[in-house]
């Protein structure tokens, strides 16, 4: 084996990886994998699939370009006589490439349903009969008409607005000092809230900074309102009338005695994460009164309380995760259709995360090490933190994920954060445990992981939930 | 403390809180010595036959008295020993009765909340049972085992479940909704259409010292320190002194941002809702 190989590709400080799972399924006692992606130096080991003790599978990222992959089984060198392979100097060799999948700007595709291959792992697999899924959505769906918006309110709950004329610069201060995500905003003309500002926001702001040609200079952002930022948004989507003038964004907001399924409903299909709870005692609906910030987590919340002790009426509660169409997970060699799963080194540099969020159009990028295991998440809404001693204003190409991390973690106390921050979860677990962790509030997603080594293996999220569970 | 109470007659009174509170320092009630004497620490009536108030107002530490021009600098040492954010993980048990007032002569009760697996027995208080357990916030289902045969309170919240029994149900909340029939009388008035003869005030009465804030409005709610992102801070229930006032903060050294603060009371719950205005030059 020549070490020295060229594997098309080493990995540097911002490259773009692609997670690929490996599978060998035609058994052994001990099973090794070892490719181009690593020049060929590195044994990777594979790990036995629960249930099936003929199939062995690996996690690695793999960069961009075409490459080569055997396994060594028991000391001897195979190939999987199934998965394409080819002659090469190392014997037959099995082969993939990244190539149909475009390289500068990956298309991301937030795929929300991903079977996993019945092929390798039908023998384990608990079936998920359809009646009981029917079941199960029947009682959740009459739960939720059942209980409207006001039971999501505190006891005693605080909210925090901005009026829409607010210099964009004081919004990202103020979020950041209240530690709030995002906010309503008012408007003191038309007497009413008219939208919200959220992380997408400033990280649009921050990548607008960025582009040379833009037309938004830093002295421009300290003067910029938000009602300002909104319209250049809407020029910047193609949203304008025939006159040339922005088509503005009606508020998305529920009341208080709107029932949870038609808010959870709604916020599925506007495709936010937090929508206001408002309440107008007038019925032409002046003197709105802000109540709250609803979000799935909240609803998640409430079904989790109630079905908790009544786990019967809810049969696919017991059901592991991987038995269940949820989430998304890394994609597997020989599935054509797959896409790549957004994943970070903590070296990449913090513009490269930023353009993944929007491009990915997801709203979280797990971090990894040099091992593939899991050492982070970096999500929307830890934009905010860049508040902290101005640090929008440095080079954002210079800036790493891990400096960006660092600065949200400075003044929290240490035992919140790694706890807090990223949440994982094993493939084994119920539905029901995956279920009670997301709703812990400030938990948006799980990362799946497998047990001892951390690798990434996918990503649920409460959108995933609760697309399955509406049905 | 949460209590279910499967009696007949279950007249609420919102008075009843203070009765409790007397009968704790043993004061001799005649109504209630009966009950007094199998169960010590009990309280033999509850109120409300859905659920009760607390027995006593939990009470808020006060802040020290601060002078006007330091209403807002945030006193968070004993803030955070009040209202630090408590991990989701470890759920506190709320204590919990159970009664049941429709005779027989053994009576247990077994509930969701170990999946059916024990029953508790239930002991005899005169004509009652009662029995008092320490359960986590949440929703349970339960019913009564009286003299062998399967029975569920009427009286009581109950539901049919998927095989057609009728089991009752208890919603344990981490707090004591508020009884609104009792706050109902603190609406304002409606204002008066004339009457208002004071004259405004000149450039001599600004020219005096404003009066001292009260000192009981120096309890908001708005100075707590921001917690973890994302996590809302749990708060305690205002002080109804508080409710519908205007806080006013100037903005940091020269920053033409100004935040307004006021809590208001919606329905039976709380909401602080704080707005940031830009302030013209």
């Amino acid at each position: 084996m020549n070490p020295a190989r060229d594997a098309g590709g080493v990995t540097t400080a911002g490259m773009v990886l692609f997670t690929i799972q490996f599978t060998w399924p035609h058994g052994g006692r001990s099973v090794f994998l070892s490719g181009s992606f690593n020049r060929w130096t590195e044994l990777v080991p594979m790990s036995q699939v629960e249930g099936c003790p003929n199939v062995f599978q690996a996690i690695c990222a793999v960069p961009h370009g075409c490459h080569e992959y055997k396994f060594l089984v028991d000391g001897e060198w195979r190939h999987d006589e199934q998965q394409p392979h080819k002659n090469s100097e190392y014997g037959i060799v099995n082969t993939f490439d990244t190539l149909n999948r475009p390289a500068e700007v990956p298309q991301y595709l937030f795929a929300i349903q991903h079977r996993i291959s019945a092929v390798t792992l039908n023998q384990a697999m608990p079936r998920i009969s359809e009646e009981d899924v029917q079941a199960s959505r029947h009682h959740i769906s009459v739960f939720l008409a059942a209980h409207t918006a006001y039971e999501l309110l505190p006891e005693s709950g605080k909210v925090v607005a901005l009026d829409v004329d607010l210099p964009v610069k004081q919004a990202f201060h103020i979020l950041s000092e209240q530690g709030i995500p995002m906010a309503p905003l008012w408007d003191f003309c038309k007497g009413k809230f008219v939208g919200v500002i959220t992380p997408l926001d400033f990280i649009l702001i921050l990548r607008e900074l960025g582009n040379h040609g833009s037309n938004l200079t830093e002295e421009e952002l300290e003067t910029h309102t938000i009602s300002a930022w909104k319209e250049i948004k809407a020029y910047m989507n193609g949203k304008v009338d025939g006159n040339g003038r922005p088509i503005p964004r009606h508020l998305i907001y529920a009341g208080p005695c709107d029932n949870l399924k038609d808010v959870a409903l709604k916020i599925l299909q506007n495709g936010v994460a937090i929508i206001p709870v408002i309440h107008s005692s007038s019925e032409d609906g002046s003197f709105p009164q802000l109540l709250h910030l609803a979000s799935l987590s909240g609803i998640l919340k409430c079904i989790c309380r109630f079905f908790k002790h009544c786990s019967g009426s809810l049969p696919i509660l017991q059901l592991p995760i991987y038995a269940i169409p949820l989430g998304t997970w890394v994609p597997r060699i020989g599935e054509s259709s797959s896409r790549p799963f957004a994943m970070l080194r903590h070296t990449a540099s913090l513009s490269s995360a930023l353009n993944m969020l929007i491009q990915a159009q997801v709203s979280s990028i797990p971090i990894v090490d040099d091992n593939d295991s899991l050492v982070d998440i970096y999500c929307r809404s830890d934009i905010t933190a860049l508040a902290k001693g101005r640090a929008y204003t440095h080079n954002l190409n210079e800036m790493t994920v891990y400096q960006a991390l660092q600065l949200g973690q400075d003044s929290n106390t240490p035992y919140e954060t790694r706890s807090q921050r990223c949440q994982m979860c094993l493939r084994t677990d119920t539905l029901l445990k995956v279920m009670e962790q997301l709703a812990n509030p400030g938990v948006r997603r799980l990362v799946i992981v497998e047990a001892g080594s951390n690798r990434v293996e996918g990503i649920i999220s409460l959108t995933d939930i609760f697309k399955f569970l509406l049905g | 403390m949460g209590n279910v109470n499967g009696k007949e007659d279950g007249s609420s009174s919102p008075s009843g809180v203070e009765e409790e509170e007397e009968e704790e320092e043993g004061g001799g009630n005649s109504v209630h010595e009966a009950m007094a004497a199998p169960m010590g620490h009990s309280p033999p009536h509850s109120p409300t036959a859905t659920h009760s108030p607390l027995m006593f107002t939990p009470q808020v530490p006060v802040v020290p008295l601060q002078r006007p021009d330091e209403i807002h600098t945030p006193n968070q040492s004993w803030l955070q020993a009040t209202t630090g954010y408590e991990d989701g993980c470890t759920e506190k048990g709320i204590p919990t009765m159970i009664t049941w007032g429709y005779g027989g002569k053994e009576v247990a009760v077994e509930g969701s909340w170990d999946n059916w697996k024990t029953r508790i027995p239930l002991q005899r208080c005169g004509k009652d049972f009662t029995i008092m357990t320490v359960l986590p916030s949440g929703v349970y289902q339960y019913r009564f085992i009286v003299d062998g045969q399967w029975r569920y309170a009427p009286d009581l919240p109950w539901a049919q479940d998927d095989m057609g029994n009728a089991n009752n149900i208890l919603d344990l909340q981490d707090y004591v909704p508020e009884d609104l029939e009792s706050i109902s009388s603190f609406e304002p008035p409606k204002s008066p259409e004339s009457s208002y003869n004071n004259l405004p005030l000149g450039a001599e009465d600004f020219a005096k010292e404003p009066p001292l804030v009260p000192p009981h409005l120096q309890l908001p709610l708005l100075n707590l320190p921001a917690s973890h992102m994302e996590i809302p801070p749990l708060l305690s229930r205002p002080k109804h002194v508080i409710l519908n006032h205007l806080y006013i903060q100037k903005g940091k050294s020269g920053q033409p941002v100004v935040a307004l603060g006021s809590t208001h009371r919606y329905l039976a719950k709380y909401v602080t809702v704080v707005l940031y205005k830009p302030v013209q030059r």
